[in-house]
């Protein structure tokens, strides 16, 4: 049980692999002897507004288009990668295809991948599935059986209308030879980054993802219309939990033991995220790790625009077992109607960093568990404007803190998920427009950290005990 | 905010009742002779003595004017041992009972300044508790704390590390039984709470609320409206909220 340190970590790839605009690694799993890596970029239209958005602004729409066409900011696109970490390089096996809108305009179809996982059907042969978000229209579905070609296989909008809304999965969940997913995202009606917001929040199950046989399992928005997306599915103790979106009340999470006939029966075990309100909007991440379910959840949004345009709220840490009893890990001692919760690690929310928006990923890596997280300074969202009522000493301190950010991120580990350490606090590298780890995978040739980033490219970076790190570490 | 005779009333009734542990006018006069008796002193003085006698009882604080940065530091600096406890109410729910109270106490009827009445203290005790040891500093909304008092005193006292004391916490549930409440005394003019003192039982926990009165919407700025979501307030009707 070796746990990394910052200088076991080492940059195996950068720059968005020669394509600055693919600023964030959305998805990595490791299958065979590769890593799988998961991109794309910017989505159609400027400011990722939709068609119709742009429309509704009239003139400034126009000029955002004229604006955009000028600098040539095309979409890059979804792309899928692999890393062989013996050899040491990287191959680019998927690209998104290129579609015309019958005017003359060609696009890459898929947006970027922000699903993938390994599956294997009782009735089919298996392999990888991987959920490429819609420029336009639906999400796509692919699957390879050999790791390098990827086909589309239908989904058949997941049995929901034709018209129906559904650019994007999050989650692509195997249990008990059944997949499950449920979409995220708009197409239509969208403002500014909703990626998340969802008109079917519904969890999707199939046990023939070939024929595309998807039938819906659970209510719409477990019967709570303010939960307004499912962006996290996961397995612990035999049970499927889903996290959700919940901008008016904060955070859910329910689960089901997938038994009987569809739509399960599903049992909110989290609620008001975890008593600490609309603050904890979101579910970021959730991983089991010795027993327990560990879930991360932030502020959705990072900030942007109406009610989350302050802050900075730094993000929190609970764990929850397999009775439904849970624990507040890292954050902000609050009493509850489940009784006083103490933060188990002594650590304040944001890991006492106010900056630290909070776990982003997590996974268990040789008997560590490590949570990559995401810096609000990136954006700066946070500094009062001047109608502000907080008092001069505290905005002078915000300012500050602003100032001497030079990017970077921080990423924690624990042995017994009580005791956290960090790996580092300000990142691995020294480019400063890397605010994130937003996915973590573990491998036999150690753990692999994928950042996000607001310019430049997104980076893989490999950590690996001393006595492992010698192949693999070009890039 | 109560006037110099009102505070100095409520001083005189904490003596009496730290000091002799009784309630009456007899107590009452020696309070005051007791105080006269006393060189000039500052409030923390006059406060550490009246731990002293209460001792091993705990003496437990609760008033605005504290809500000023130099007063509050200085508190934390004469009294590092004190925990302190944000309990907050639903901006919507302050206004109301500011409404009333303006109405009860002869003022007309004008729009309540949210931002004054509630912003303010709020961001005050935010700024402030930051710079707190996390285990001295608790938050918890008013109305969950109506809507299961007894639940949330015993996790009040584990917080504090006091015994888990039934009999304590049934008593406190009843304030209308305490001895202010039963003797012939006027207690109003003992204290700067006049409305609890003059119904003295907890108030009736209520859902939160799912309008916003017209001489309270003017007052819920985007700044009000983001600081209650922080606190973990919302609004069962979006539509109240909307600017």
């Amino acid at each position: 049980m070796t746990a990394l340190r910052r200088e076991d970590f080492c940059c195996v790839a950068r720059e968005g692999l020669g394509d600055p605009s693919a600023r964030i690694v959305q998805a990595m799993f490791w299958s065979g002897d590769g890593l799988y890596v998961g991109t794309g970029g910017r989505s159609r239209y400027p400011l990722g507004l939709s068609a119709s958005a742009l429309a509704r602004l009239g003139p400034l729409g126009d000029r955002l288009r004229q604006r955009d066409a000028t600098q040539q900011n095309r979409p890059i696109g979804a792309r899928l990668w692999r890393f062989d970490p013996q050899r040491g390089d990287w191959r680019q096996i998927y690209r998104a295809p290129e579609v015309s809108n019958g005017q003359g305009e060609c696009y890459p179809r898929d947006r970027n991948i922000r699903a993938a996982t390994v599956f294997a059907s009782a009735n089919g042969p298996g392999g990888l599935y991987v959920g490429a978000s819609a420029m336009e229209g639906a999400f796509h579905l692919l699957r390879s059986v050999d790791g390098v070609a990827f086909v589309d296989i239908p989904h058949h909008n997941l049995g929901l209308p034709p018209d129906a809304d559904i650019p994007s999965v999050r989650a692509l969940c195997p249990l008990n030879g059944r997949l499950y997913t449920s979409p995220v995202g708009k197409l239509r009606g969208r403002g500014m980054l909703d990626d998340n917001i969802s008109d079917y929040p519904i969890v999707f199950e199939t046990d023939d993802p070939e024929q595309g046989a998807w039938r819906a399992v659970s209510a719409s928005a477990f019967g709570d219309p303010t939960n307004l997306s499912i962006n996290e599915l996961v397995v612990f103790a035999g049970a499927l939990y889903a996290g959700t979106l919940n901008i008016q009340h904060g955070y859910q999470v329910w689960k089901t033991d997938v038994q009987g006939a569809s739509p399960y029966r599903w049992r909110k075990v989290l609620e008001r995220g975890a008593g600490r309100g609309p603050a904890a909007s979101i579910v970021t991440c959730m991983a089991a790790f010795r027993g327990a379910l560990y879930i991360g959840s932030a502020l959705q949004r990072q900030g942007h625009g109406g009610l989350d345009r302050y802050g900075p709220i730094p993000g929190e840490l609970v764990r929850l077992y397999p009775d439904d009893t849970w624990e507040l890990v890292v954050g902000e001692s609050r009493p509850t109607p489940q009784g006083l919760k103490v933060a188990m690690s002594g650590l304040g929310a944001g890991f006492g960093d106010r900056f630290n928006r909070g776990p982003w990923c997590l996974a268990e890596h040789e008997g560590w568990l490590y949570a990559g997280a995401s810096d609000w300074r990136i954006f700066k969202t946070f500094l009062p404007g001047p109608d502000s009522h907080l008092s001069a000493r505290y905005k002078a301190a915000l300012r500050d803190s602003q100032a001497g950010y030079r990017g970077g991120f921080a990423l924690w580990r624990t042995a017994d998920g009580v005791t956290w350490e960090p790996v580092t606090c300000n990142g691995f590298g020294d480019d400063p427009a890397i605010y994130a780890v937003r996915t973590l995978v573990s491998t036999p040739f150690g753990l692999f950290a994928g950042t996000a980033g607001s310019r430049g490219g997104f980076q893989v970076w490999r950590g690996a005990a001393a006595s492992a790190s010698s192949a693999g570490n070009g890039g | 905010m109560p006037h110099r005779l009102e505070w100095q009333n409520a001083l005189i009734g904490a003596i009496a009742q730290a000091r002799w542990e009784r309630l009456d006018e007899t107590a009452l006069d020696w309070a005051r002779h007791w105080l006269l008796r006393q060189s000039p002193r500052n409030g923390a003085s006059m406060r550490l003595t009246l731990a002293d006698w209460i001792a091993p009882r705990q003496m437990v604080e609760r008033n605005l004017c504290y809500l000023h940065p130099k007063v509050l530091d200085r508190i934390q600096r004469l009294f590092p041992e004190a925990y302190y406890l944000h309990l907050t109410c639903h901006p919507v729910l302050h206004g109301r009972a500011a409404g009333r109270w303006r109405v009860r106490s002869g003022q007309r009827p004008a729009l309540i300044d949210l931002t004054r009445t509630w912003l303010m203290p709020v961001l005050i005790t935010l700024e402030f508790f930051e710079g707190l040891p996390r285990e001295k500093r608790l938050t918890l909304r008013g109305e969950d704390f109506l809507k299961e008092p007894a639940n949330y005193l015993g996790q009040l006292i584990k917080w504090l590390g006091l015994n888990e004391d039934r009999d304590a916490i049934a008593t406190m549930l009843h304030p209308e039984r305490w001895p202010f409440a039963e003797t012939e005394l006027d207690w109003a003019a003992f204290s700067d709470d006049r409305e609890f003192l003059a119904y003295p039982g907890l108030p009736i926990a209520r859902g939160w609320p799912d309008h916003t009165e017209e001489d309270i919407a003017p007052g819920m700025t985007h700044e009000i409206r983001h600081y209650a979501r922080l606190l973990g307030y919302t609004e069962n009707d979006q539509s109240a909220y909307s600017e």
